[in-house]
C-alpha cells in the first residue's frame, strides 16, 4: 500500500524536464554546442583587442606581453575544456566575465606592461575563487556551518587592517607584505554577502536580523574609521539591499537610513575634514587643478574618445596618477570608445536584471538573496566608479569591477559572480537529478 | 599616391577597426548575458503539505518554508493556537528538517514534540497548535532502521499522550479561544455528511493507516488514550455561536460548566454536569444528567438517552451545537 501511494505522489510531484536538457548516458546534460561558438567569438575579440595594443608597446616588453596574453587565452580554453566539454555546464556568466576581464587586461598591458603579470595572476586567481565558491555554496550545509566563521573573519580582517595598515592616499585600506599588497575590504565584500544571505532556517527570525544588523554596522563602521568612504558606502548600500530582502520590511529600512543619515551629519559636524572630501562634488571645474583634477581630466579625455575611441595606447588620460584604477571608466571611454563603455555598463545592468528575475525561481532564499545583493553591490560600485569619475556622483576612488587594474578588486569581482552563477539550478547537476528524478 | 593619401587610408582603416571592435564587444556582452535569461524551467515542486483539517494542499518549490499565523509566512495557518512565526521547514543535505522558531505551543512530528529541530520524512504528520499538516516528499523516505524501531506511529502516540485528549476538547469550548475554520473546510464537512447519509454503513479500515496525500481526504491520527472501534469516522459538534468545532475522539464526554468535564461550557445557564455524550453501537447518544435547563434537540426538550442524527441542533443551556455525524474519516 505504501508503495502505490508513494508512486502516485511521485507522479503528482513530477516536474517537466526543460527542453534544453537532454538525458545522455542516464544523466541530464546541457546542449553545449553554442558555448564552443561563443568561445571562438571570444578568442577573435580578444585577438583584436590584444592585437591593437601591440603597436603601442616598446620593444623590451613586446615578447613578454604577447606570450602572457596568449597564455591568458589558453587558460580560458582550458577552463572551457573542463567546464564546457567535460562537465557540460552552461558558461554564459563566465564568458561575459572573460571578456570584461580581458578589457581590463588590455588596458593594463598597454599602460603598465610590467604589471601585467600581477593582473593576469589575479584574473586566474579570481576564476579559481569563482570555481571554488560555486562549489562551496552548492551545499546548504556547508553554508550553514561556515556563516559564523565568515562573519568573524570579515570583522577580524577589517579590524586588523585598521590596526596594521598605514595611510596611503588618505585611507588605511592596504595591507602590505613585502612586494605584495592587498586590499582586505575587497575580500570582505564576498563574506559580507555570504553572511547576509545565509539566513536559511533562520528566515524571518527577528533575532537573526538584529545580529546581522550588528555585523553590518561593525563592517561599515570599521571601513569608515579607515576613511575608505567609497567602500563604506558600497557596503551600506549592499546592507540595505540584504536587509530588505531578508525582512521585506520598508519601515525597518527607513529607520536604518534615518539613523545612518543622523550618523553622517554627526560625523561631518565633529570631523569636518570628512566633508572636504566631497566639497568639490558638482564643482569640479572650480577646482580643476586642485580637488577636481582627476574628474575634470577624465571628463575631457573621455569626450575626446568619441563613440569608437582613439585606440588602445593612444590615450592621454592614462598618464594621470591612478587613472587605470580610479578613472578606469574614463580610460575605457577615451581609448575604446563610448560604445564599449556602454557595453560594460549594460553588462552590469543585465547581471542585476538577471538576479532579480532569477530570484523568483531560486531553490533557496540563500541563492536569491546572494545573487540580488551581489549584483546590487556590483551596480553600486560600478556607478560610484563610472559616474564618480564623470562627476555625476561624488568621486570616491573605488574600482570599476573587472576593468580597473588591481588584484584584490579582480578577485572579488569574480567571487561576486559566483553568487550569480549559483542562482541557476542548472549549475548543479545534483539538484537537477533530484528535481527530475532521473 | 601621395603621403597624405596613405595616412588617411590608414586612419580610415583604424577607425573601421575600432568601430568593428567596439560593436563586437557590445554584441558579445549582449549575446552571452542574454543567454542567461534563456530559462525554460518554471517553479519546481519538491514537496507538498496537506492541511489535514480542510484537505488543502500546498506545493513547495523552495528550500525554506516559513509556517505561521503571520501573513508574511509562506504557509499561513490562521488558527489562534499557531504562533505568528511558528516553524521553518528547510531542505538540508540529508533531507528535510523542521525548526521550531520559538513557538508557544511547540511543533509535534508524528505526535512527538521536537526540540529545536528534527528531520521530517515523506508521510510524516506535523502538528502546530490545533493545525495538522501531512508532509510529502517522495525522495526522502524515513530510513528503514527508524521505521522498524517505531512500528505504527498512531499507536505509539496513543500510549504516549493520554493527557492531551481532554485538553484538546476543552479548547473547542466557547470561552476558550476557538479554532476558526475557513469556508473551505465547512464545505468539506458538508460533503462528508452527505456521503454518510447515502451510505451509513460505510466503514473504512482506518486503524493505523497514515494520511494519504495528493488531494484525497486525509485521515487524522487518533489522539485519545482509549482505542475506539467500529465507526470509521469521527463525529463533531459545531458551536453555532462562533463556528468553533469539537471533534469527538473519545467514546464518552460529559458536558458541563466545571473544568472536570470533557467539554467545558463556562456559562451560568449550563449546569455543573449537564449532559453526557456517549457512543453506543457506533452511534452518538446524549443523556440529560438532571440539568436545570435540560437538553433541547431540534427545539424540543428531550429526557433520557437520545440517539443523535446528522444535522441535529443540540441546545445546552443556550449554547447551541450542530451535530455532524461523519465529520472526517479515520
Amino acid at each position: 500500500m505504501a508503495k502505490t501511494s508513494a508512486a502516485s505522489a511521485r507522479g503528482a510531484l513530477k516536474n517537466h524536464i526543460p527542453s534544453d536538457l537532454v538525458v545522455r548516458g542516464g544523466k541530464l546534460r546541457e546542449r553545449t554546442g553554442k558555448w564552443f561558438l561563443l568561445m571562438l567569438a571570444l578568442t577573435a575579440i580578444e585577438t583584436m583587442l590584444f592585437g591593437s595594443l601591440i603597436p603601442s608597446l616598446d620593444k623590451e616588453h613586446l615578447v613578454q606581453v604577447v606570450l602572457m596574453l596568449i597564455a591568458y587565452i589558453a587558460a580560458e580554453w582550458g577552463y572551457y575544456a573542463v567546464v564546457g566539454i567535460i562537465l557540460q555546464r552552461r558558461m554564459e556568466i563566465e564568458l561575459a566575465g572573460f571578456l570584461l576581464s580581458s578589457i581590463g587586461i588590455a588596458i593594463t598591458a598597454s599602460a603598465f606592461p610590467d604589471k601585467l603579470l600581477t593582473q593576469l595572476a589575479a584574473t586566474v586567481a579570481g576564476i579559481a575563487a569563482f570555481t571554488f565558491l560555486v562549489w562551496f555554496i552548492g551545499s546548504v550545509n556547508r553554508v550553514t556551518y561556515s556563516r559564523i566563521i565568515a562573519a568573524i573573519g570579515a570583522v577580524g580582517l577589517l579590524a586588523a587592517t585598521l590596526l596594521v595598515a598605514r595611510y596611503k592616499n588618505g585611507a588605511k585600506n592596504w595591507l602590505t607584505y613585502g612586494s605584495v599588497s592587498v586590499q582586505p575590504s575587497e575580500f570582505v565584500k564576498i563574506a559580507f554577502i555570504f553572511v547576509g544571505a545565509a539566513t536559511l532556517d533562520r528566515i524571518q527570525n527577528a533575532k537573526s536580523i538584529i545580529k546581522y544588523v550588528v555585523f553590518s554596522m561593525a563592517c561599515v563602521g570599521l571601513l569608515f574609521l579607515t576613511l575608505d568612504f567609497g567602500t563604506a558606502l558600497i557596503f551600506f548600500a549592499t546592507f540595505l539591499i540584504i536587509a530588505f530582502l531578508r525582512s521585506g520590511d520598508v519601515k525597518t529600512i527607513a529607520l536604518v537610513c534615518a539613523a545612518a543619515l543622523l550618523g553622517g551629519i554627526g560625523i561631518i559636524l565633529y570631523k569636518p575634514y570628512v566633508a572636504t572630501r566631497f566639497a568639490n562634488y558638482r564643482h569640479v571645474w572650480e577646482y580643476a587643478d586642485a580637488g577636481g583634477f582627476q574628474q575634470t581630466r577624465a571628463i575631457m579625455y573621455a569626450l575626446s574618445g568619441g563613440l569608437f575611441g582613439v585606440g588602445l595606447g593612444n590615450g592621454k588620460l592614462r598618464y594621470i596618477k591612478y587613472a587605470t584604477e580610479d578613472l578606469a571608466f574614463g580610460v575605457v571611454c577615451e581609448e575604446l570608445g563610448m560604445l564599449t563603455a556602454a557595453a560594460i555598463l549594460i553588462a552590469y545592468a543585465l547581471l542585476l536584471i538577471y538576479a532579480i528575475r532569477g530570484a523568483r525561481y531560486a531553490r533557496s532564499s540563500f541563492y536569491a538573496i546572494a545573487a540580488c545583493s551581489a549584483a546590487g553591490l556590483i551596480i553600486v560600485q560600478a556607478s560610484l566608479s563610472a559616474f564618480g569619475a564623470m562627476d555625476i556622483l561624488p568621486f570616491t576612488g573605488v574600482t570599476l569591477p573587472f576593468i580597473s587594474r588591481g588584484g584584490s578588486s579582480m578577485i572579488s569581482s569574480w567571487g561576486l559572480l559566483a553568487f550569480l552563477k549559483a542562482l541557476d539550478i542548472r549549475t548543479y547537476p545534483k539538484v537537477l537529478r533530484e528535481l527530475y528524478h532521473s | 599616391m601621395s603621403v597624405t593619401d596613405t595616412v588617411t587610408s590608414a586612419a580610415w582603416a583604424g577607425l573601421l577597426f575600432r568601430i568593428g571592435l567596439s560593436s563586437v564587444i557590445l554584441l558579445f556582452i549582449l549575446i552571452s548575458l542574454l543567454l542567461l535569461f534563456h530559462r525554460n524551467y518554471g517553479k519546481n515542486v519538491i514537496a507538498r503539505f496537506t492541511n489535514n483539517i480542510n484537505g488543502k494542499t500546498m506545493d513547495i518549490s523552495s528550500w525554506e518554508v516559513s509556517i505561521g499565523r503571520a501573513r508574511s509566512c509562506d504557509i499561513v495557518l490562521n488558527y489562534p493556537t499557531v504562533s505568528r512565526f511558528h516553524a521553518v521547514v528547510a531542505r538540508r543535505g540529508k533531507g528535510w528538517m523542521i525548526f521550531d522558531t520559538g513557538s508557544k505551543s511547540g511543533v509535534f512530528v508524528n505526535g512527538e514534540k521536537i526540540g529545536k529541530s528534527a528531520y521530517i520524512y515523506d508521510g510524516d504528520e506535523i502538528e502546530m497548535g490545533t493545525a495538522s499538516l501531512s508532509f510529502r516528499s517522495p525522495l526522502f523516505r524515513r530510513p528503514e532502521a527508524q521505521q522498524s524501531a517505531a512500528p505504527e506511529p498512531p499507536q505509539k502516540t496513543q500510549s504516549k499522550k493520554p493527557a492531551r485528549s481532554g485538553q484538546r476538547q476543552r479548547a473547542g469550548a466557547p470561552a476558550d479561544t476557538p479554532h476558526r475554520r475557513s469556508q473551505n473546510d465547512k464545505n468539506a464537512g458538508a460533503q462528508q455528511t452527505r456521503s454518510a447519509r447515502q451510505n451509513p454503513a460505510a466503514k473504512t479500515p482506518a486503524q493505523g493507516v497514515r494520511a494519504a496525500a495528493g488531494g484525497q481526504n486525509p485521515a487524522i491520527r487518533q489522539k485519545t488514550a482509549r482505542p475506539r472501534r467500529g465507526s470509521g469516522y469521527i463525529s463533531a459538534l459545531r458551536n453555532l455561536a462562533d463556528r468553533s468545532l469539537v471533534l469527538l475522539f473519545a467514546n464518552e464526554y460529559v458536558i458541563g460548566r466545571t473544568q472536570e468535564c470533557g467539554i467545558t461550557l463556562p456559562v451560568m445557564t449550563v449546569s455543573r454536569r449537564h449532559a453526557k455524550l456517549a457512543k453506543r453501537d457506533g452511534r452518538w447518544t446524549i443523556t440529560d444528567l438532571d440539568s436545570k435547563g435540560g437538553v433541547w434537540i431540534n427545539n424540543a426538550k428531550e429526557k433520557g438517552t437520545i440517539v443523535l442524527y446528522d444535522g441535529d441542533v443540540i441546545d445546552i443551556g443556550g449554547v447551541r451545537f450542530k451535530y455532524i455525524e461523519k465529520y472526517m474519516e479515520e
